[in-house]
């Protein structure tokens, strides 16, 4: 198996090889070919061109993610502990589920103007749903043996909750971050794809605008590494929260 | 005035269904009590009533005279370790204490010493799921016994293990009740392990007490013991009366 990440770079390299193959075949305006895209890049990052995006946009996906996750962890603490919330709130925690929330980044825009504000609500709200979900059900559904075993212990509510419940639930919470991250990105860029003339999304579209194909792939590109290097964080995070997982 | 007394407790889920039935029992001091039985014949309920774990629809648990609670004189052992993977063994030991007060330097040197006694200090830093079952077991014990109860429950600990590591674990437990000064309240449907460890033996069906024995065998608590007559004699006694006199 340890051959496997050899391959996986050969894989890499050819598809590059490819996307050069039959870029040279086409029209630069349809399909830039790597080497031009990865100038545009280098020349557009040392002149500072993308910096102010960049720094917007990870400004909005860092907001939207705390607000969005430090919400749905609460909203999800006290949904899975009491049982009357609960119940009241999850037939409107199903309807919403259903309500496509990048479809709600329109109204937003009207509601809260072009500026930075509408897109990080639009990215905490999206931020918010996996974190709340996996929250009460992991709440919920703590082991029952080990609650028996804190009632035993004579321990008290918060105790219960803050002393089992929650650190026996952090895998699942965990789980819910890593998917909120992923969702942030998409939430702050298809925000700005909507309003607004800063940060990597405005950025795609001004490239639209401008015909200007090799520009949309690097901005592409930076959006892919901002998300990749967020999620490593996470996953680096894990790793040093749950080494007691490893045998 | 007997230690532990359970008058006239009964207890049902659902009307109809009686799970402990009219149960009078009484628990000596410094005695080792079992109560034997059939799955499902409701000793396990019983035993929760015993410890305050479950609230009986009639009848009261007096412990020393007062109704019972948990405290820091009683310890439950679980038939499953239940122990908190998050949590060092040694943390995992100490977990009552700590959730009663700050944790002092004499009772980690209590946690340490109880651990040396079950031959865990090398393991006393590692994570639980790096245990194997015995010795799961093993912190288990040690934790129910970290504030120095009197009275012990325990709710058939060694049922999952191998026959040779439960015999051990046995010797063990046996070894603590005697430096400890220990009751023991015990769960368990294995005959052998009933009559090896107690000093009497609550025999149940269908949620009631059908007969008391008392061990008053010379020599106990030896390998020999096990393999002996009388030891197989008694053994075949309390079958008989399980299987309501008929072999």
């Amino acid at each position: 198996m340890k051959n496997v990440s050899v391959y996986s770079w050969l894989l890499f390299i050819l598809i590059l090889f490819v996307w050069e193959m039959l870029a040279k075949q086409m029209s630069e305006l349809v399909l830039p070919a790597p080497s031009v895209v990865v100038t545009t890049l280098i020349d557009g990052l040392k002149s500072g061109y993308y910096t102010p995006h960049i720094l917007r946009t990870s400004l909005e996906i860092v907001i939207g993610l705390f607000l969005g996750s430090l919400l749905g962890i609460l909203t999800g603490v006290w949904m899975g502990e009491v049982e009357f919330i609960r119940k009241l709130f999850f037939p409107y925690v199903i309807a919403s589920q259903a309500v496509p929330k990048l479809a709600l980044a329109p109204l937003f825009i009207l509601w809260f103007g072009f500026g930075m504000t509408s897109k990080v609500v639009i990215t905490a709200l999206i931020c918010f749903f996996p974190l709340m979900e996996n929250t009460v059900t992991a709440i919920q559904y703590t082991d029952s043996k080990k609650v028996e075993l804190f009632r035993v212990l004579g321990a008290t509510r918060w105790q219960t909750l803050f002393k089992l419940k929650i650190p026996a639930g952090l895998p699942s919470i965990m789980a819910g971050f890593r998917v909120a991250v992923v969702l942030a990105v998409v939430g702050a860029v298809v925000g700005e794809f909507i309003g607004g003339s800063e940060g990597l999304g405005a950025l795609i579209i001004a490239s639209q605008g401008m015909m200007d194909t090799p520009l949309m792939f690097s901005v592409l590109i930076i959006i892919t590494i901002l998300g990749t290097f967020l999620y490593q964080i996470i996953y680096f995070i894990e790793r040093r929260l749950f080494q007691y997982k490893k045998h | 005035m007997a230690y532990l007394s359970l008058q006239d407790v009964t207890y049902s889920y659902a009307k109809n269904n009686m799970i402990v039935d009219a149960v009078n029992f009484d628990v000596e001091k410094g005695k080792f009590h079992s109560l034997l039985g059939k799955s499902g014949c409701g000793k396990t309920t019983l035993l929760k009533l015993a410890a305050g774990l479950f609230t009986p629809n009639k009848g009261c648990i007096l412990f020393q005279g007062e109704e019972i609670k948990p405290s820091e004189k009683i310890g439950f052992v679980f038939q499953a370790p239940t122990l908190l993977e998050w949590k060092t063994v040694v943390d995992n030991v100490l977990l009552p204490v700590s959730l009663k007060r700050k944790v002092t330097r004499e009772q980690v040197e209590r946690a340490e010493s109880l651990l040396e006694s079950m031959g865990l200090t090398h393991l006393k830093q590692e994570y639980p799921t790096r245990l194997s079952g015995g010795q799961q077991s093993r912190v288990s014990i040690a934790r129910a016994l970290i504030g120095s109860p009197s009275l012990l429950y325990m709710d058939e600990p060694f049922s999952a293990l191998d026959a040779i590591t439960r015999e051990e674990l046995q010797d063990d437990l046996l070894h603590l009740c005697e430096v400890h000064q220990m009751t023991v309240l015990f769960v368990t449907h294995d005959i052998s392990e009933a009559v090896y460890l107690s000093d009497n033996i609550a025999v149940m069906d269908k949620g009631s007490i059908i007969k008391h024995f008392s061990v008053n065998l010379p020599d106990r608590h030896s390998t020999d013991f096990r393999y002996s007559g009388q030891f197989s004699q008694l053994c075949l006694e309390i079958r008989t009366a399980i299987s309501g006199g008929q072999r």
